[in-house]
């Protein structure tokens, strides 16, 4: 590394100059790479049929999570037989499903339809159940590998 | 020897003979019984007489075994003398006698609970409309059984062939109510089938309308009663449309305009979104529906008003706030969370079709505040990503800056070359 | 132990290594450098001119393209939904992963426009007239390859538009007489566009065609270096000496030139991804790729049917015209002459058929 009092004439000086622009000019392209290389930590991963959507620790027993799987809201809840998770849109009009705690189902707060865990009417006007999917728990993380 | 072969010959044939007969007569005997001189003799005969014979043998009643002569009397065994007065025969009913002649089976309740029908079809035809100017007035030109169901070739009411099929109802009714010549002495009005079809009840149960299911929207019978049609009173409307519409109805109990309808009769369902033609309702109901009743300048007038905008200024909000989401789509940030809080804005915004039968300015303001601070969130956050965004045009520009400023230093460098 | 330190100390491990490797592969640094020293400053031929940087910022591209679509395919999942889905993270989640990718994406469109720059440059000043017929032919390879890496390029997203033009674009081939079916099957990896057609885009795009391609545009540059710029005089003279530095630093200049517009683009026009590919789901406009519509367009062009030819036949036969009379070209084209204001009748076809290719890139958006 030239020092700067070798650097005697202009030249000298603006190739000094040019090295260290160049440096510089490969940190500006080469940190974007560089950072690009390395995968975040704390991002949910995706890959294979296998989409992570939540922590377990994030669903204590009984409540549930909405979560956007391949773009549609689904409800993954955590009943005593399993995880569940059914799609979150109301088969009725396509309001947005909602998990009743004390009642332990699900409810549509647009015209009080219920339903069950596996999605199966209970009450109300939605004239088709709701689809369900495939649910995995590997490593504290949830999966959710297509339609059951 | 030989005497005793012909002997044993001579009783062979003569068994042998007396079976045949004893069989021919067996099979006589059945054939005889299953004679229908009835449908015998009428399927022989011209269109006009024999039309009858072919349309029952796709009936329900041929598969159950009802004739001819359970309804028009008379002796089917006996070719000669079927249609015998003696043998009960009446010809063709009149339109007077058949609601009994079909209820001697159809209200037997012991005969009917094998099919699981119903037998109250006569009681409830008695209290109507129809059943009341056939008996009480004599007037043949009412509907009756055959009207709607037909009388040789009925079906069953979940056949799709059936005229009384739920989607083929309001042809039925319509094809008597929608007449004006027909129906000029009753000064009833006949567009309520042309009404019908042009409302949104209307386009799905006729297929104009896709994705919803037409088993669930009202013909006229789950309106105006199957066997006892009358048009509901006006007490009756609101619980008549909340049997499909409950959450609805149970809004409108709570509001100001029920104690109005208990007091005085109105507003019922209908007298805002109209009987027969009833429309997807729209933002619009608030400026034509209201003054209908309300005066210029009231209380109710500007409070309709406010309703209006409110809900206008959250549904324009919320669309903007969809578009922007749809613009930053791709902008490097994951916006999942976003679109599921979207998602419980539109939740409000469907609410608030029910929750405006109240008629309560704080219930509706209610949610659609809460529906606007939603929107607000989004958007602020919509705003932090927009910076981000502004963020990178300026490290951009000092970047493309820099290296043009090293394209002027090797531009310099090169001018110093050496020789 | 002081002992020791002060040998490893005085020990001149420049000069170690030197020796070492000098001794290990037979060479000499001295040399080397004198060769290299003497190779700056030749002088580059006297007709080298600002038309003549047009192959070397393709290779430019060309590396860009690599190191950004490697990066890329680390991240990338080759199979039908997820693909769309591993391209939505990057652009979303993974730190700068908007930026490489619409580099990427921008560095192709770049790469397109400038083989054609070069493409028209080659036809205008007659490089392709003896003794050159080879690198000719040689550069057309270089373009048909870079057309298929755009068209398997573009499924990848596996966008409903991208999935959907692929299929137009593949259905087409099957109505080329004969060989067109076993040339669909081939391409499409099934019976109609699906995740065995993203495998085989997917291990063209980055293994058979870049491998192709570094092994053709090797074989071109050697041919440009064993046979010389064409001699005529030059574009743009130069007074002073142009020596092979200089021109190092003019390419130093291009590659600063070329990031600053890669990057502007990116932060402008970031590069966009449609709605997922359904194949249940036709959209109302399917855009092939900007590239890809002078071929869409001319085969929308012929009649269903004339005689007894149908519609691929008819473009069968007439790109196999196209592509027949560009290959002979050096052998139609005999004269010496290279300065396009003197080639007439070549200048006239070469605008002809430039207007016509902008016309047929510009034309209708699609079904």
């Amino acid at each position: 590394m030239p020092l700067f009092k070798d650097i005697l004439n202009r030249r000298d000086f603006i190739d000094w100059l040019g090295g260290a622009g160049f440096f510089v000019s490969a940190w500006i392209i080469g940190k974007p790479l560089l950072k690009f290389l390395f995968p975040p930590s704390n991002v949910m991963e995706i890959g294979g049929s296998k989409i992570a959507v939540a922590k377990l620790d994030d669903i204590p027993e009984g409540r549930s999570k909405t979560v956007l799987y391949k773009n549609v809201p689904v409800l993954v809840i955590n009943t005593r037989a399993g995880m569940a998770a059914i799609s979150g849109v109301c088969t009725h009009l396509g309001c947005y499903l909602v998990w009743d705690y004390l009642k332990q189902q699900v409810a549509c707060p647009c015209h009080l339809a219920s339903f069950n865990t596996k999605g199966e009417v209970l009450s109300g006007p939605p004239p088709a159940p709701l689809s369900r999917y495939n649910v995995e728990v590997v490593n504290g993380k949830i999966y959710l590998t297509g339609f059951l | 020897m030989r005497n005793r072969t012909n002997l044993n010959n001579i009783f062979l044939i003569i068994s042998i003979f007396e079976i045949l007969t004893v069989a021919s007569s067996l099979l006589e005997a059945k054939t005889e019984e299953k004679v229908d001189s009835c449908v015998e003799c009428h399927r022989q005969q011209d269109a006009l007489l024999s039309n009858p014979v072919l349309v029952w043998e796709k009936s329900i009643h041929m598969e159950n075994r009802v004739g001819c002569a359970d309804c028009h009397g008379g002796n089917p065994a006996s070719r000669d003398n079927a249609m015998a007065e003696e043998a009960g025969f009446i010809g063709v009913p009149v339109p007077q006698q058949i609601p009994a002649l079909c209820a001697k089976c159809h209200a037997d309740v012991k005969k009917m609970r094998q099919f699981n029908i119903r037998t109250d079809q006569f009681a409830e035809y008695k209290t109507s409309i129809h059943g009341k100017m056939l008996f009480e007035k004599g007037d043949a030109k009412v509907a009756t059984c055959i009207s709607c169901h037909g009388s040789h070739e009925i079906r069953k009411t979940n056949d799709p062939a059936s005229p009384v099929f739920h989607s083929n109802v309001p042809a039925t009714c319509g094809k008597c109510h929608s007449d004006p010549d027909y129906m000029k002495p009753y000064g009833i009005p006949t567009d309520q089938l042309s009404e019908y079809k042009q409302s949104y009840h209307g386009k799905i149960l006729f297929g104009e309308i896709h994705g919803k299911n037409r088993a669930l929207v009202p013909n006229c019978a789950d309106c105006h009663g199957i066997h006892g049609a009358i048009p509901p009173g006006g007490g009756e409307v609101a619980n008549v449309c909340g049997n499909c519409h409950s959450v609805v109805l149970k809004s409108f109990r709570e509001g100001s305009h029920y104690t109005a309808l208990e007091n005085s009769g109105v507003p019922k369902c209908i007298d805002c979104h109209g009987n027969h033609k009833i429309l997807y309702p729209g933002i619009e109901m608030f400026k034509d529906a209201c003054s209908s009743c309300h005066d210029a300048g009231s209380i109710p007038l500007t409070v309709a008003d406010e309703m209006a905008d409110i809900l206008e200024v959250t549904r324009k909000k919320a669309e903007l706030t969809e578009s922007s989401l749809e613009i930053i789509k791709d902008s490097g940030r994951n916006i999942d969370d976003l679109v599921l809080d979207m998602s419980k804005v539109t939740n409000n915004l469907v609410k608030s079709k029910t929750i405006t039968h109240t008629v309560d300015l704080e219930k509706v303001k209610g949610l659609m505040t809460e529906a606007q601070g939603s929107l607000s969130n989004i958007d602020k956050k919509v705003e932090e990503i927009r910076s981000d965004v502004q963020k990178r045009k300026k490290f951009m520009f000092t970047a493309v800056g820099f290296l043009g400023a090293l394209i002027v230093l090797l531009y310099i460098r090169f001018l110093m070359r050496p020789e | 132990m002081k002992k020791i330190l002060k040998k490893l100390v005085d020990v001149e491990w420049k000069e170690l290594l030197k020796t070492g490797l000098e001794k290990r592969f037979n060479f000499s640094f001295e040399a080397q450098g004198a060769r290299i020293r003497k190779f700056l400053i030749t002088p580059v031929a006297e007709q080298f001119s600002w038309l003549n940087f047009f192959g070397i910022v393709i290779c430019l591209l060309f590396v860009i393209l690599l190191i950004t679509g490697l990066s890329l395919a680390l991240y990338y999942k080759p199979i039908a939904d997820d693909a769309h889905l591993s391209i939505k993270y990057i652009m979303n989640s993974i730190p700068s992963g908007w930026l490489i990718r619409s580099i990427h994406h921008w560095a192709s469109t770049l790469l397109f426009i400038f083989v054609f720059l070069h493409f028209w440059r080659i036809y205008f000043t007659g490089a392709y007239k003896y003794p050159r017929e080879l690198l000719w032919f040689i550069g057309l390879a270089n373009l048909a390859l870079v057309f298929l890496f755009g068209f398997t390029g573009y499924l990848l997203p596996w966008s409903n538009n991208s999935y959907w033009s692929t299929q137009i674009m593949t259905s087409e081939i099957k109505d080329i007489p004969l060989i067109g079916d076993y040339i669909m099957l081939f391409i499409r990896g099934g019976e109609g566009v699906g995740s065995g057609t993203l495998t085989r885009f997917f291990v063209s795009h980055i293994v058979i065609l870049p491998g192709l391609f570094l092994a053709i545009t090797g074989i071109h540059i050697w041919m440009i270096f064993r046979q010389g710029l064409t001699k005529w005089k030059s574009v743009s003279p130069k007074n002073y000496r142009y020596s092979v530095s200089v021109m190092l630093l003019d390419i130093n200049i291009l590659i600063f030139v070329l990031f600053a517009l890669l990057i502007s683009l990116s932060v402008f026009i970031p590069a966009g991804l449609g709605d997922i590919a359904d194949p249940l789901r036709m959209p109302a406009k399917i855009i092939p790729a900007w590239f890809m519509m002078p071929i869409y367009n001319l085969y929308k062009f012929f009649p269903r049917e004339i005689f007894i030819f149908n519609r691929g036949t008819l473009f069968a036969m007439s790109s196999s015209v196209i592509i027949l009379l560009l290959v002979l070209l050096p052998f139609l084209d005999r004269n010496e002459q290279y300065n396009p204001l003197k080639r007439s009748v070549i200048a006239v076809i070469g605008i002809a058929g430039l207007v016509l290719l902008l016309f047929l890139i510009s034309y209708g958006t699609g079904r």
